[in-house]
């Protein structure tokens, strides 16, 4: 999105990151390094910027960030910027625990998906879209758009989450 | 003064906050029409068969955000309620949250009327309204309730 108020044409930039509690937007200057998106994030986040990292949703490999932004490449796309390249994953089930690594950019859905597919829980497909994920030790369903790295600060880079059945009418869970 | 100019700047501000704008950019939902106090959005939708779609909301809006939107499934070329069997399939989650009921809203604890319902939004503080909530708070709740077919979607094809 270009924004010429003020005579400056800016680019809206969707963020995620360390420290920043849900999405937010961003605005840069035309013409900027994607190291101006990173800037941005650690001080929302407050963080220091040196060592952090700039990925896109649900990519595991960092982007370049002496890359100029351009509008219709990050439009709609969420960056998420972190000083972890990667967060240990562990899911707990009824008694067991699997774990994995993902990139702090992954959304909660993906993490989702791994954990009820074969490779996780195997759980029934008639079952699996009851299933959200918690936080260890929480009953709050965490939203499926959000990205596992708002969750953990550096340099401590585990994460684990409960798998729960969400809530269905009458007041009851099941 | 009229008690209707705070609601429609509460509404308007939820409208413009860049929570809700990002759902938008994301593709998560969309406005369809509002004049205060009717508020229609379009949320988008995964069909069992991993298909994608979307669903209307008719949300109403008096005394907000003080009193819970009234939310209703839409039929928005008829406005009318969406007829039963046109309703989003998939888990019980979502089948029961889209039902039939008593007041015709959509039943999850942050509506007006289904909150109020044998007291279950009592049980569930966290999908429970308050005056603190704004309405990208129920937007998240339908979108992950209407693709949460993209779950189930996945194991299938991955079998």
């Amino acid at each position: 999105m270009q924004n010429t108020e003020q005579g400056r044409d800016e680019i809206e930039i969707l963020v995620e990151g360390e420290g920043l509690a849900e999405v937010e937007a961003i605005r840069i200057p035309v013409g900027s390094a994607a190291s101006e998106i990173v800037a941005a994030v650690a001080v929302k986040g407050g963080f220091p910027v040196e060592g952090a990292i700039l990925f896109i949703e649900d990519c595991d490999e960092p982007i370049d960030l002496a890359i100029v932004v351009v509008d219709e490449e990050v439009s709609g796309k969420v960056h998420h910027v972190h000083r972890a390249r990667k967060i240990e994953v562990g899911v707990f089930y009824q008694g067991r625990r699997i774990e994995r690594r993902f990139a702090p950019s992954t959304r909660v859905q993906r993490v989702l998906d791994w954990a009820v597919s074969r490779d996780g829980f195997n759980i029934d497909p008639a079952v699996a879209p009851e299933m959200e994920l918690a936080l260890h030790g929480q009953t709050k369903p965490l939203p499926k758009s959000a990205h596992i790295g708002r969750y953990v600060r550096h340099p401590h880079c585990e994460l684990d989450f409960d798998l729960i059945r969400g809530v269905v009418p009458n007041g009851a869970a099941l | 003064m009229s008690d209707l100019r705070p609601t429609e700047l509460a509404v308007t501000a939820d409208l413009t906050s860049a929570r809700f704008r990002i759902g938008v950019k994301r593709g998560h939902w969309r406005k369809v029409s509002y004049v205060f106090p009717i508020l229609v959005i379009a949320v988008a939708a995964v069909e069992p068969n991993g298909n994608s779609t979307e669903y209307f909301f008719r949300f109403e809006l008096t005394g907000f955000p003080g009193t819970a939107p009234d939310v209703r499934i839409w039929d928005y070329a008829t406005d009318a309620l969406l007829a039963v069997d046109q309703r989003p399939k998939g888990s019980n989650r979502v089948t029961e949250a889209f039902k039939s009921w008593g007041n015709q809203t959509v039943y999850r604890p942050w509506d007006r009327l289904a909150g109020a319902h044998n007291n279950w939004s009592s049980g569930y503080p966290d999908l429970a309204w308050n005056a603190k909530r704004d309405l990208t708070f129920i937007l998240e709740d339908l979108y992950g309730l209407l693709t949460s077919n993209t779950t189930a979607h996945g194991i299938r094809q991955a079998a």
